[in-house]
């Protein structure tokens, strides 16, 4: 379960929330149709790469039990996968920060000196936290890096990937890739795939 | 064309991607029980979730509520029908109240007390004004 952070979760305000009855039958057919269930899945996956200890499970049932707590709001007339996107990607960056805050960077391991060439100051050693700059934070690298790193290797996924990112999608990435729709939509079930059974474990940290 | 290339973009991309894709093609390949059964797994836990924090954050409502003094209540049930009847006609005496023109003989002592009650929180509620 995510730690217990209070929702700093900004959401705009002049949209139209639905009751808490309708937010209920919504949540009830997203989840309760397969095709919807894997659509989020790799929404959740995706959204929690680049966040230590977070996997996408994790982040995706903290969104709905914060939809029934009504902590987080449902707008009218936004898609429901755009809905869950917004609120996974607030409290990934929530965790994000916390785990920033941290003065030991969690990504990597703790190194006690020991054995004969140890120096004689014997107290723990930690490295330092790598440090982002604020324009690193907004545009999200680390997250993008994670990404990246999930198809390393694969052509065709990795332009993708760059293509989705410079704001591109459908038939204009397609063009820009030079790709015809066979190949686009092919590519792109392959990189939804990937994503959506990321690993916690075996991502980049 | 292109936006500066960031995650966000990415984000937009891949979940109208998703929209956009037909449910074959989402499912191709994929375990459509293992899903199903993942979907509803997730609706029970979660909704038990949110029924165990909706319950703890009223019982600590309950909870903060109790621990705070409520001084009328306690003066309300320390006092008796004559000293509320004493306190009443002191207050008319001294114009504090504007009381309806009602001799305070002719209330019952239940009367009494609650007049006595609505004062006191006037009281209070004025003494808190004043301290704000």
């Amino acid at each position: 379960m995510i730690e217990e952070p209070e929702d700093t979760v900004e959401q705009e305000d002049g949209y139209e929330r639905l009751s808490a009855e309708d937010v209920d039958q919504e949540i009830r057919a997203l989840l309760g149709s397969a095709a919807n269930f894997a659509r989020l899945k790799s929404i959740a996956s995706t959204l929690a790469a680049g966040v230590t200890g977070l996997s996408g499970d994790d982040l995706l049932n903290e969104a709905v039990v914060r939809f029934y707590e009504g902590r987080r709001k449902w707008p009218r007339g936004v898609h429901p996968l755009v809905v869950f996107k917004s609120a996974m990607h607030s409290l990934a960056s929530d965790m994000r920060k916390r785990v920033a805050l941290s003065p030991v960077d969690e990504n990597v391991a703790l190194v006690t000196a020991g054995g004969e060439e140890a120096s004689a100051d014997s107290r723990p050693q930690v490295h330092a936290a790598v440090t982002l700059t604020p324009e690193d934070e907004l545009s999200g690298k680390k997250q993008l890096a994670a990404v990246y790193a999930v198809v390393a290797g694969d052509e065709d996924l990795e332009l993708l990937v760059m293509v989705w990112a410079d704001g591109l999608r459908g038939e204009e990435a397609a063009n820009e890739l030079d790709w015809d729709k066979k190949k686009y939509e092919a590519a792109r079930k392959r990189l939804t795939r990937r994503l959506g059974a990321l690993d916690p474990d075996r991502r980049l940290k | 064309m292109t936006k500066p290339s960031n995650f966000n973009n990415f984000m937009d991309a891949l979940t109208q991607e998703l929209i956009d894709m037909p449910d074959e093609q989402v499912l191709e390949g994929r375990d459509v029980r293992e899903l199903q059964a993942g979907g509803q797994a997730l609706l029970r836990s979660a909704r038990a979730e949110a029924g165990k924090r909706r319950l703890a954050a009223a019982k600590a409502g309950v909870s903060a509520l109790r621990n705070k003094p409520d001084t009328s209540n306690v003066q309300v049930l320390a006092v008796s029908a004559a000293e509320a009847r004493r306190f009443i006609a002191e207050a008319q005496n001294e114009s504090r109240y504007t009381l309806a023109a009602r001799k305070l003989g002719e209330m019952s002592d239940d009367e009494v007390l609650r007049l006595y009650s609505q004062m006191k929180r006037l009281e209070d509620a004025g003494a808190k004004g004043r301290d704000e």
